[in-house]
């Protein structure tokens, strides 16, 4: 666990304190997972979060498992949640781009462990997104961003790539069965393609089956409305809070 | 060197002096520098072993990574040239991209419809160019909201009128009412019928590049298009290391054509590069020297411009950020590599990010053009109107880069020396405590000796007040404003007009009106 330790001594003073790097911790650098009660255990998977260890993810998630955790309460509790404080601190320009990929990958990890095992158990989906950019347009910087705070949210993200035509993104659908459509596009030659992946959508039915979010910095509301999306989302930790809300929606919907 | 006096408008006035007499002197001038001759020289940031160092380790990528060039023909022209292909992954052995790379010429004529409006590029030669590719405009009401055509049209006037532009460019922002399959040729005639200054060719399609060779061919000739250069097409590389489809179609109409390509990887540094300025460099100039390369497949000896500029990426956000140090040093580093490859080349000038024509802007702009003028850049883009890293262009912010490109001008022409005995007769004729402000040397030479800028305010606080005590922005909005009033559209053969309204007419009738 020396990389943790590393990785604690890097961060600056001005930063948010890590709970881990409190007086005591620091003195003793070797923190053992399987020792700690439950409540800190949670915490330390927040702070591994924030640190992106993936390894101590994957190992705090099978502990809480072993303990007999729902997988449920372990993917909210200790994974969502340590999530969003790590979305909120990149939103106050806390945390920095590469660090929060860092997180999101650790989560990831943390994912792939519990996601057979909520399926198991039935647990609420958590929410599936295909995400590509469309015909015509190779700008991915954006989309990847997107992409990988999805998943930091514990969203299965489908991303396929640049350049994508109608057709890419129906069999992705037919493939994956999504909730969530995604698209990106950087070009106001490109933008208007969007329409044409809707309205394919509609031609065959399907529209109303999908939530359909788009973005890129030449759109704005106001044109996502005009191609008939269900949201335009401005940037990246948009898009969850977006993604969150419809996923809500539908749960509700199916509840009642 | 200073600032070409103004053509002074003709008129009939009893001994053609007085009130109107000078008002026309001083008046709008229509008026046009010539190329930019830098007479200054050009500051090398680091020692000629660091620049052979990054040299070297392109040279390393190209032959151990390579590069891909997504495209049949492309990939088939790689290989009859002997490179070492596998399926789009192109490894290029140092002394045929050389040998490629030395076969462009380091200077070349960039023709004008207008021939007094013509300009060089390389060498000593610069030339400052209008921004590209705004989505947006923040207007005349300073309001931000996407571009119309209308927009584009005020904004290739406005390059017409600017003294110190060289050329229109082309999509200075983007006019979005007009359905996509058909925009480039609007575009494109805009830029033609306003100005008659050198534009910038279409490259999104092959179609769209086919066009824009077509509407050149009516206006400077079929034959002449062949061979003269008459535009400059700009063809990003997808960093890290892809040349993809719709740049290469584009490069092949345009290089065929004996028209200049700017061989650029628009590279976000930290997103699409290492976060290393030096290793960002060494990565982009291997991208540019195998586009550069490239060209010369398709036709040896057409000259091109080695292209880039970088920018940083806000760590914060991914987003592209604008005048930083670290901009302003990769600059240094790629004006000393085109030196060495004897290349034209092209960085940008006023590519901020901020959103406003405020302080940051200015700070970013200053940061940036003083690294594109000493580190000896040829084709000095993104001069005027650029805002939040391009998705916006402003009339204020166009108005008022203008004014200081005028500045930026007389800078890198270097300082002259042929008035230095008249200026030093003139300390012997005012002698101790009287003042120069009526010698006959200052009445002589105080036009040209002093930047005189319009926009920029050094009056007195009352009077800036008693004006309206306007800051710059406002200011630069209102300069806009008047210059459009006072526009004059640039004479244009009728028989070529009518010849570009017809191509036009016909190729609407066989274009979709939306995306497919
Ligand atoms: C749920 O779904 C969602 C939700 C939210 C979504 C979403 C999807 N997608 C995005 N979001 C949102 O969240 C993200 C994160 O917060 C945000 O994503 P963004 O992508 O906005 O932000 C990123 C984090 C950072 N931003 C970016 O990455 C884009 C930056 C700019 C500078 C840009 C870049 C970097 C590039 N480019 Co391009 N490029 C420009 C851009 C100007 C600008 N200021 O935006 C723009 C878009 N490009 C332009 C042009 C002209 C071009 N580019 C081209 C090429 C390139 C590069 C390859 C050099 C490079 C792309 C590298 C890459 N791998 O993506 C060419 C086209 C290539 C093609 N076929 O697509 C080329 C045509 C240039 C040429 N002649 O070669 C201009 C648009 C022109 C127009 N009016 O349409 C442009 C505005 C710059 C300019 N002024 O010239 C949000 O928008």
């Amino acid at each position: 666990m020396t990389r943790r330790h590393l990785l604690q001594k890097q961060v600056p003073a001005d930063r948010k304190p890590l709970k881990s790097a409190s007086a005591s911790n620091m003195a003793d650098d070797e923190i053992i997972l399987s020792e700690l009660s439950d409540e800190e255990l949670v915490q330390q998977m927040h702070d591994d979060l924030y640190d992106g260890l993936k390894e101590e993810i994957e190992e705090g998630t099978n502990i809480l498992l072993e303990r007999g955790w729902a997988p449920y309460k372990v993917l909210t509790e200790a994974l969502v949640e340590g999530m969003r404080i790590v979305g909120e601190d990149f939103r106050d320009g806390i945390l920095f781009v590469p660090e929060v990929l860092l997180s999101a990958n650790a989560m990831k990890a943390g994912m792939f462990i519990l996601r057979p095992l909520l399926v198991a158990t039935g647990a609420p989906k958590q929410g599936k997104m295909v995400i590509g950019t469309v015909k015509g347009d190779i700008h991915d910087i954006g989309k990847n961003l997107v992409g990988m705070m999805m998943e930091g949210a514990g969203f299965d993200v489908i991303d396929l790539g640049i350049n994508n035509a109608v057709e890419k993104y129906l069999d992705a659908i037919e493939q994956h069965q999504p909730d969530i459509i995604g698209m990106s596009a950087l070009l106001t030659t490109t933008m208007p393609y969007m329409k044409v992946v809707i309205d394919t959508m509609k031609e065959k039915g399907i529209r109303d089956d999908y939530v359909v979010l788009v973005g890129g910095a030449p759109l704005n509301q106001e044109f996502g409305k005009a191609v008939g999306a269900d949201a335009y989302c401005r940037d990246a930790a948009v898009a969850v809070e977006t993604a969150k809300d419809f996923m809500k929606r539908k749960h509700n919907v199916r509840v009642s | 060197m200073n600032a070409p006096a103004a053509e002074v408008t003709e008129h009939a006035s009893r001994r053609g002096g007085g009130r109107l007499g000078r008002k026309a002197l001083r008046g709008t001038p229509m008026a046009s520098f010539p190329t930019l001759v830098r007479n200054i020289p050009a500051y090398q940031m680091v020692p000629d072993e660091a620049v052979e160092l990054i040299h070297q380790e392109s040279l390393s990528i190209l032959e151990e990574v390579g590069c891909e060039f997504r495209d049949d023909e492309a990939i088939a022209l790689w290989k009859a040239a002997g490179a070492d292909v596998s399926e789009t992954r192109v490894r290029i052995d140092r002394a045929l991209l050389m040998e490629l790379v030395s076969k462009v010429p380091p200077e070349f004529m960039l023709n004008a419809r207008n021939p007094e409006r013509s300009v060089r590029v390389g060498g000593k030669n610069s030339i400052f160019v209008p921004m590209y590719g705004a989505p947006y405009v923040r207007d005349l009401d300073n309001v931000r909201r996407y571009g119309t055509l209308a927009d584009l049209q005020n904004f290739h006037k406005l390059a017409y009128m600017a003294p110190a532009l060289h050329s229109s460019s082309s999509i200075i922002c983007e006019p979005m009412e007009i359905a996509v399959p058909k925009r480039h040729l609007h575009i494109i005639h805009s830029a033609l019928k306003h100005s008659d200054k050198p534009f910038m060719g279409i490259v999104t399609s092959k179609d769209r590049a086919e066009d824009t060779m077509a509407m050149a061919g009516i206006v400077f000739g079929e034959d002449f298009v062949r061979d003269n250069p008459v535009l400059v097409a700009i063809t990003n590389c997808n960093s890290p290391l892809v040349w993809d489809a719709t740049m290469l179609d584009a490069m092949k109409v345009y290089a065929r054509h004996n028209q200049p390509l700017i061989l650029a990887p628009f590279a976000l540094c930290g997103a699409s590069t290492s976060a290393s300025a030096v290793g960002a460099v060494a990565q982009v100039n291997a991208e540019a020297l195998a586009g550069v390369a490239f060209t010369q497949l398709l036709r040896p000896g057409s000259p091109q411009i080695y292209g880039q500029f970088m920018v940083t990426v806000d760590m914060k956000t991914g987003a592209p950020m604008g005048g930083t140090p670290e901009a302003a040093q990769m600059m240094y580093l790629m004006g000393a590599l085109a030196r060495k490859y004897r290349l034209p080349w092209r960085t940008s000038g006023f590519h901020v990010g901020s959103k406003l024509n405020d302080a940051q802007a200015g700070y970013e702009a200053n940061m940036l053009m003083h690294a594109a003028i000493l580190a000896g850049a040829n084709y000095i883009w993104h001069s005027a109107g650029w805002l939040e890293a391009g998705l916006t262009c402003g009339y204020s912010k166009f108005a008022t880069d203008c004014e200081q490109l005028v500045g930026w001008y007389k800078y890198a022409g270097g300082l002259p020396f042929d008035d230095f005995k008249e200026a030093m007769a003139a300390i012997r004729e005012v002698g101790p405590q009287g003042h120069f402000l009526g010698t006959q040397h200052t009445l002589e030479h105080f036009q040209s000796a002093f930047f005189m800028p319009s926009i920029m305010d050094f009056n007195s606080y009352e009077q800036w007040k008693a004006e309206g005590a306007k800051d710059h922005d406002t200011r630069g909005r209102e300069k806009a404003r008047n210059m459009l009033a006072d526009y004059e559209e640039p004479k244009l053969d009728e028989g070529i007009a009518d010849g570009l309204k017809d191509l036009i007419a016909l190729r609407e009738e066989k274009l979709p009106d939306s995306v497919s």
